[in-house]
């Protein structure tokens, strides 16, 4: 199954509604200068970006909506949610990284390989190999402390 | 100045700097080599590793792997008809055809000579024009800083894929990015959510690798690519360049090595916009006989000399004004940044042996580039051939080490991840994600002088136009933005009739 979308269209909504959040968060999440007669504070950058975000966004709506200058762009839905899934198996990594990096780097590369259909247990085998010694190279040799 | 000679040659002169550069020419070249890796993600890949490394030898392997990612990018080119990198993407226009008639070794001696003149050329235009620059740039105070961030950021006009509105958008999120943590100025925490990770602000590390690394992986694991393994078999004795047909190229390569060097030395236009002019200037040259497009040595000549000679020049902008021109530079900035050296004019001061080695090591790796071209080529290639699916799988391993070591914080892993999604969701939508960077860069230089030019000024905007240095830079931004517009427009049209002519399908711009 296949979803048309026109870019132009779908960016810019994006990015108008991306805008009013920005703006409706900053001065929740940014709290005043106390130096009150400061030309430029601390809330004017995010506020500046906020208004960009809605300014461009509406610009691209027009370019598409009345100027009729947009892309279709076709999103093949089965190719989509492989990459979904593939995003859902990095949350899962994320989720247990600091609990073995052993252990969850090798299922994020056992993944990638099964993702991209690799049914030659060799490259398996080597992608085991390489996080042993990657995992040593990093706390033994740079000192990281990797989990 | 001649106070400097003597600790910049005892730190250049050490075993461990030339052992690091030459593996990082030979990792430039093996990841060029691979379709679908261009330097910025082999950079990107091997930031973290160097973390551990004293400043000149990560310096060193990361420009080599700039240097050599360049040329790796036309093995492909020559021996499969498929570029590398985009840089080598006018390479395979004569490249291939000269392979095809039998004469691989022949076509890629030409890449490999014409590399390392460009290469030289643009390495000797960092250590010669970089010390003049900064002395400009040492009397520029918060307005011309200012000025000059803005003059950065026009840059996304150039890079925004013929949408300017796409391009902002990117450039604000950028920005907004680098507006996460404790404001430089009041001391106030901006956008953290309540996390204390989030006071130092987000790495600009770990979004590289989200950026450039991971969202790439994600292409790769969606579009599953067969091996693209080169070869490079057994041909004739002739195969090879002789120094009558090297000598026949020195003009076209002297010109080419100029042209790239100066537009590698604007900030915006790139590597790949340099190599298709010098195509064309090559080619409107053309003496009688010489047919471009069948492989003709100068139409081999012409881009890799250009595309070399942007690489170094790219670092003028950085070193000295702390601009830096294109992804690979912004990348490279992160590495002067985790080994504590602040780009921009006071960099010559504070770091100065160490920026001269540096420099002068830009020159040396030219040498190592040949050489290992040269002697180590058939391995290189066979190197090359791992196949696409373990590549990934590996590069995706590296990558999460790497963002966990930029701080020690499972915060960075998440940070990549989440940047790689979002890069990856904004190409669906043509949104470019190389302003992204430049915006976190740029956008925090830009807010800091703008306070304090303001503060200076007592509030007058005037402050920007009645200080001459000042004023000129955001004239030039205007002529830059226009000229950039009217090069893009030129450089599509040339690239479309290139390719069209050559029946060769052009590479995309990701």
């Amino acid at each position: 199954m296949n979803i048309k979308y026109r870019s132009n269209l779908v960016s810019g909504a994006i990015s108008a509604i991306a805008g009013v959040i920005v703006w409706i968060l900053v001065p929740l999440h940014i709290k005043p200068d106390y130096d009150l007669d400061a030309i430029i504070t601390s809330r004017t950058l995010p506020y500046s970006i906020a208004a960009l975000f809605v300014v461009m966004g509406l610009g691209l709506l027009a370019r598409s909506l009345v100027f009729k200058q947009d892309k279709v762009k076709i999103l093949v839905l089965f190719e989509e949610l492989k990459v979904v899934a593939y995003m859902a198996t990095m949350l899962i990594y994320a989720l247990f990284f600091k609990y073995s990096f052993i252990g969850s780097t090798t299922f994020l590369g056992f993944s990638s390989l099964a993702f991209s259909g690799c049914r030659k247990p060799l490259y398996y085998v080597i992608v085991f190999a390489c996080v042993v010694p990657l995992y040593f190279l990093f706390t033994r040799v740079m000192y990281v402390r990797l989990p | 100045m001649s106070e400097l000679i003597g600790p910049t040659l005892s730190n250049l002169f050490i075993p461990n700097n030339f052992i690091f550069m030459n593996i990082g020419v030979f990792l430039g070249i093996v990841f060029g080599a691979i379709p679908g890796i261009n330097a910025t993600l082999a950079i990107t890949v091997m930031l973290p590793f160097t973390f551990m490394l004293d400043v000149l030898p990560a310096l060193f392997t990361l420009t080599g792997v700039f240097f050599g990612a360049n040329f790796g990018g036309s093995i492909s080119a020559i021996l499969i008809n498929t570029p590398g990198t985009n840089n080598a993407a006018a390479t395979l226009l004569d490249g291939y055809p000269l392979a095809r008639k039998g004469y691989p070794g022949k076509a890629l001696d030409m890449a490999l000579a014409a590399s390392t003149f460009g290469g030289l050329v643009s390495a000797f235009s960092l250590l010669f024009f970089s010390p003049q620059v900064t002395k400009v740039a040492l009397r520029f105070g918060p307005p011309e800083f200012f000025a000059l961030a803005i003059f950065g950021l026009s840059i996304i006009a150039s890079i925004s894929g013929g949408n300017i509105l796409k391009g902002l958008i990117s450039g604000g999120l950028g920005i907004l990015l680098a507006t996460v943590g404790v404001d430089g100025v009041s001391g106030i925490p901006r956008f953290t959510f309540g996390s204390l990770s989030l006071y130092n602000g987000v790495k600009m590390v770990a979004v590289l690798l989200g950026v450039f690394a991971i969202s790439q992986m994600i292409n790769r694991i969606r579009d599953r690519e067969e091996g693209g393994a080169s070869r490079l078999g057994r041909t004739s004795s002739d195969d090879h360049l002789t120094m009558k047909e090297f000598k026949s190229t020195i003009p076209t390569m002297v010109k080419s090595s100029c042209l790239g060097a100066i537009i590698g030395a604007i900030p915006g236009p790139g590597a790949a916009i340099a190599s298709f002019i010098a195509y064309n200037e090559a080619k409107r040259c053309a003496k009688p006989g010489e047919r471009f497009g069948e492989g003709e040595l100068k139409g081999i000549a012409a881009p890799e000399s250009a595309n070399n000679g942007a690489t170094a020049s790219t670092l003028i902008p950085l070193l000295t004004l702390g601009i830096p021109g294109d992804a690979v530079a912004a990348t490279l900035l992160g590495a002067f940044t985790m080994h504590g050296l602040v780009v921009g004019p006071k960099l010559f001061i504070t770091s100065g042996p160490v920026i001269y080695a540096m420099m002068i090591g830009c020159v040396i790796a030219q040498f190592f580039l040949f050489l290992q071209g040269k002697y180590l080529l058939r391995v290189i290639v066979k190197v090359t051939s791992v196949p696409p699916d373990l590549l990934t799988a590996l590069l995706v391993v590296v990558c999460c080490a790497g963002a966990f070591a930029v701080a020690n914080m499972t915060l960075d892993v998440y940070v990549m991840l989440i940047f790689g999604c979002i890069a990856y969701f904004m190409q669906k939508l043509d949104l470019p994600s190389v302003p992204i960077v430049l915006g976190m860069v740029l956008g925090p230089i830009a807010e800091e002088n703008l306070r304090n030019s303001l503060a200076m000024s007592g509030g007058e905007w005037s402050i920007f136009v009645t200080r001459p240095i000042c004023l000129a830079i955001i004239c030039f931004t205007f002529v830059l933005i226009f000229m950039l517009k009217k090069g893009d427009a030129g450089r599509a049209r040339a690239e479309r009739e290139i390719f069209a002519r050559a029946d060769v399908k052009p590479p995309s711009d990701d």
